[in-house]
């Protein structure tokens, strides 16, 4: 936080806070002593958490002229904003930061001058709302989505953008609402150009939202199409990133699965998929024994995607490939009265696919397995 | 336990005390009110700690234990009222980051290092500072001063563990009016106690850190606990404990990285899987998203109900057993229970309310209740007996947790009153040989458990007596009865003076 030498001017920095937190005080002059207490509060590890926050929150209400002014860097600030994501990682922290105020603070760093300290906010922001329904409409309410789709559309920083796409997709999953603000502030035509970067950690962010989008939000499939998107992650498929080969292939196989239009019209080029699929299969198949293992998502999502579209089982299942020796066969749930209401999605669906029985004859092969308590046997 | 009546002075707080979270309540305005601490949080971690500096408890504590984990302690109720070198104790010590040493009569101590000395705190005094903290909040709250608390315990805790309790609290400036049962205090939070006619009602807790089920038996308005089972080591933690192991897995085959040896990665692992715990009681699915978790790499999956549900199969039909056990305790059959209430957060997990509903043959349970404060608010209830005269008359009663006996010739423990016997006990008369320590009187000494030999049984207290050997006899079976309807050292003291004397 504080560098050695030359740091912050603490006494004046110190004074405004307190002459503008809540307006009736009288600035006071800061003794050494005080100016110590207050380097340590910014230092201290060991100190109430909620009481640090609101530290925290009160610099972040101090304009950035008087930061400066103070001889406050940045870098600073951004050290500050790391220390606050650490602390809302815990669900409490998280909703507590709104009720003393510094969610509307932080929000307001997301249009800092500093690309960094725009990034770092994103960042806070992801961790506050990840799985959180309160502090999601609480971000929703303080219009926090708006200064996110901007950033990820425009910023002129690749890290700003990518940070911002990180906090929508932690800000609108399982929030319909949050998805429908999304959709109407055009956040798609920024999701088609993520995927046009040359950023494969942007890509990566922009197809696992896509996927996610594409699965439980049907009525968005047409405009995905109509924006292009199909044939962007059928290139990004052949991506040298795994993790862009993964969530492409994941998206393909959410609109391959799409059984409300015909394939032809979700998949236009079924010709250059079956190419990226066996160009995969081969790149698979030349794999050694780390790899198949670290690239188990791959092999499982090639191997469903081929069944949907061809149904059939791709060349990577004769090879032994799907499913190695030693590993378990693809995770099955136990037998559930109410699954059939909640579809596995994404990732999981894919491999929680049984395998077909090869040897059946070509009628009863038809019939889906029964499902077996625990894993399946192992091939 | 019958709550007590009489003049009162002042409110009387009902305190939760948990081993993940704590919670405070009040009887206020006609009803029991959760206290909210200045930060707007309505339960507490149950969490301690020393720094060069301080002493801090709570968010505070908790907040800072990745930083300074040797000297934060937490779980304290496994500690209190056990020895040592009892198993449940000896497990701990391989999972808790603090030191626990042996201290005088193998009393477990912690051992924290406080403004640079180190220190050896008992699990009382720790717990205390807890009981402080959530006494001043109260206090805060209320605006007034509080001096009198009815607690919650587990259902397995035992006598030992509930005198360290009330020890506990006297530490922390509270006279407590009752220990009752967490599972009861809930129930009394519902109205359950005001259930027109006869009524079984089974109290599930699943809690963080533990699960308990009590059996409670409604009749007029009066409340018997009938059995009382619980396992004090299995809930919702562990379930978030196989997520984050799932996780570690995953991260090790797609980076070829051991995340499990980054203690700050796993924190935030786990956060995050907390977090998607409770978005899968509501959704099918759930995705984390952590930024360079290790080693600079990004971690991103995503985990379906039927994923998490398969991880913690095993635990779930864990949780399963305490039911049995009380339902066989109670000598009761599924078809006889009437109600299920649901208690803690992880009762909200969807596939532990379907097995539960599945083993009661699909009854419909009460699905509308469950609440993390609902203990604290039942406790709050019941204190509130003795100072508003709107509440209707409740007798709560209790029943044994484990049973009491002697040590009887050749060292077999000889059991005077069986677990799940309501209290208070009416006299028993049981005749039986107890080998003589000393010429001139007899050491009887009382233990509480359920393995066959005496010593291996919790040791509650020691009685000394003299006289012939017809008269220690008739002793023995009042000195049984007294311990439960007492529970006083000094009052059995008195009582062996008399000659023949029962209860």
């Amino acid at each position: 936080m504080a560098k050695d030498g030359g740091g912050p001017d603490w006494n004046g920095l110190l004074k405004w806070s307190l002459a503008h937190g809540d307006g009736t005080a009288k600035p006071r002059s800061l003794s050494e002593e005080d100016k110590k207490w207050f380097m340590e509060a910014m230092q201290a590890n060991t100190m109430d958490v909620v009481k640090r926050m609101k530290e925290i929150t009160q610099v972040m209400k101090t304009p950035d002229d008087v930061l400066q002014s103070q001889g406050v860097t940045p870098e600073n600030i951004e050290d500050m904003l790391d220390e606050l994501q650490e602390h809302v990682e815990s669900i409490d922290m998280a909703n507590d930061l709104h009720s003393i105020g510094g969610l509307d603070p932080l929000l307001g760093y997301l249009k800092n001058s500093h690309a960094g300290i725009r990034a770092k906010a994103a960042e806070v922001v992801s961790t506050i709302v990840q799985n959180n329904p309160k502090s999601q409409q609480l971000v929703m309410e303080s219009n926090g989505l708006e200064p996110l789709l901007t950033n990820f559309s425009s910023d002129a920083s690749t890290n700003s953008r990518t940070k911002a796409l990180g906090a929508i997709s932690s800000l609108i999953r399982h929030n319909q609402p949050g998805v429908a603000a999304f959709r109407l502030g055009n956040g798609y035509s920024a999701l088609r150009d993520a995927l046009g970067s040359d950023d494969a950690r942007l890509q990566r962010k922009a197809l696992h939202l896509l996927q996610y989008l594409l699965h439980d939000n049907k009525a968005d499939r047409s405009v995905a199409t109509e924006l292009g998107l199909p044939k962007l992650m059928m290139h990004l498929a052949s991506s040298d990133d795994s993790g862009v080969r993964e969530a492409a292939l994941g998206g393909l196989l959410e609109l391959a699965r799409d059984n409300t239009s015909g394939a032809g019209n979700v998949l236009p080029d079924q010709d250059k998929l079956k190419d990226v699929l066996k160009s995969r299969i081969e790149g698979i198949s030349t794999m050694d024994a780390d790899d198949l293992s670290a690239h188990r998502e791959e092999r499982q999502l090639v191997d469903s995607l081929w069944k949907e579209c061809y149904n059939e089982p791709s060349s990577l299942r004769e090879k032994g490939l799907v499913v190695l020796p030693g590993e378990d066969a693809p995770q099955q749930p136990p037998p559930d009265v109410v699954g059939s209401m909640f579809e596995p999605p994404l990732r999981a669906w894919a491999a929680s696919r049984p395998p077909p029985k090869e040897d059946s004859e070509s009628e009863s092969a038809k019939k889906d397995p029964p499902l077996l308590l625990g894993p399946g046997p192992s091939s | 336990m019958m709550a007590e009546t009489g003049d009162q002075h002042g409110p009387v707080i009902g305190i939760d005390l948990g081993t993940a979270c704590s919670c405070v309540a009040v009887w206020q305005n006609g009803r029991a009110e959760i206290v909210t601490n200045e930060h707007g949080g309505r339960a507490t971690p149950s969490y301690a700690a020393f720094t060069d500096t301080e002493r801090l408890v709570g968010d505070a504590a908790k907040s800072q234990a990745s930083r300074n984990p040797t000297n934060t302690v937490f779980a304290t109720k496994r500690l209190m009222g056990r020895r040592f070198s009892d198993a449940s104790v000896q497990d701990g010590l391989k999972l808790w980051p603090f030191k626990v040493v042996p201290g005088r009569g193998d009393k477990p101590m912690v051992a924290a290092s406080y403004k640079g000395k180190q220190k050896l705190l008992a699990a009382e005094e720790v717990a205390s500072m807890l009981l402080s903290k959530m006494k001043a909040e109260a206090e805060a709250y209320i605006g007034g001063p509080v001096k009198n608390a009815v607690v919650t315990v587990p259902a397995s805790f035992d006598v030992l563990q509930r005198r360290a309790t009330k020890h506990a609290c006297a530490v922390a400036g509270l006279d407590v009016l009752g220990v009752i049962h967490g599972p009861a205090a809930a129930a009394v939070a519902f109205g359950i106690h005001e259930i027109a006619g006869d009524k079984n009602v089974l109290v599930f807790d699943l809690g963080g850190g533990h699960t308990s089920v009590s059996l409670l038996a409604v009749a007029s308005g009066k409340i018997a606990v009938r059995a009382t089972a619980g396992d004090p080591h299995l809930g919702g933690e562990d379930f978030n404990g196989r997520m984050v192991e799932h996780f570690v897995a995953q991260f090790k085959a797609e980076h070829k990285k051991d995340v499990g040896r980054n203690a700050r990665a796993i924190l935030r692992l786990r956060a995050a899987c907390e977090q998607a715990k409770r978005t899968l009681s509501s959704a099918s699915w759930a995705a984390i998203e952590l930024e360079r978790l290790h080693d600079g790499a990004d971690f991103y999956s995503t985990i379906t109900r039927d994923q998490f549900d398969e991880l913690n199969l095993d635990l779930f039909c864990k949780c399963l057993d305490p039911i049995k056990k009380c339902l066989t305790g109670a000598k009761m059959d599924r078809s006889s229970v009437d109600d299920v209430v649901f208690v803690g957060g992880s009762t909200r997990i969807p596939r532990v309310r379907r097995l539960i509903q599945d083993l009661f043959d699909g009854k419909e349970l009460r699905k509308d209740i469950s609440s993390d404060e609902a203990a604290a608010c039942g406790a709050a209830t019941m204190a509130s007996l003795g100072s508003d005269d709107s509440l209707v008359d409740l007798f709560l009663f209790d029943a044994t947790p484990h049973s009491l006996g002697v040590a009887a010739a050749g060292g077999a423990m000889a059991v005077m009153i069986p677990k799940n016997t309501p209290i208070p006990v009416m006299a028993r008369e049981n005749t039986i040989s107890i080998q003589p320590n000393h010429k001139k009187g007899i050491v009887i000494s009382i233990f509480e458990g359920e393995r066959p030999q005496a010593s291996e049984n919790t040791l509650l207290c020691e009685i000394e007596t003299s006289g012939g050997s017809q008269q220690s006899k008739a002793r023995s079976e009042a000195l049984c009865v007294c311990v439960l309807q007492h529970r006083c050292r000094r009052r059995l003291d008195g009582l062996c003076e008399g000659q023949g004397e029962r209860a």
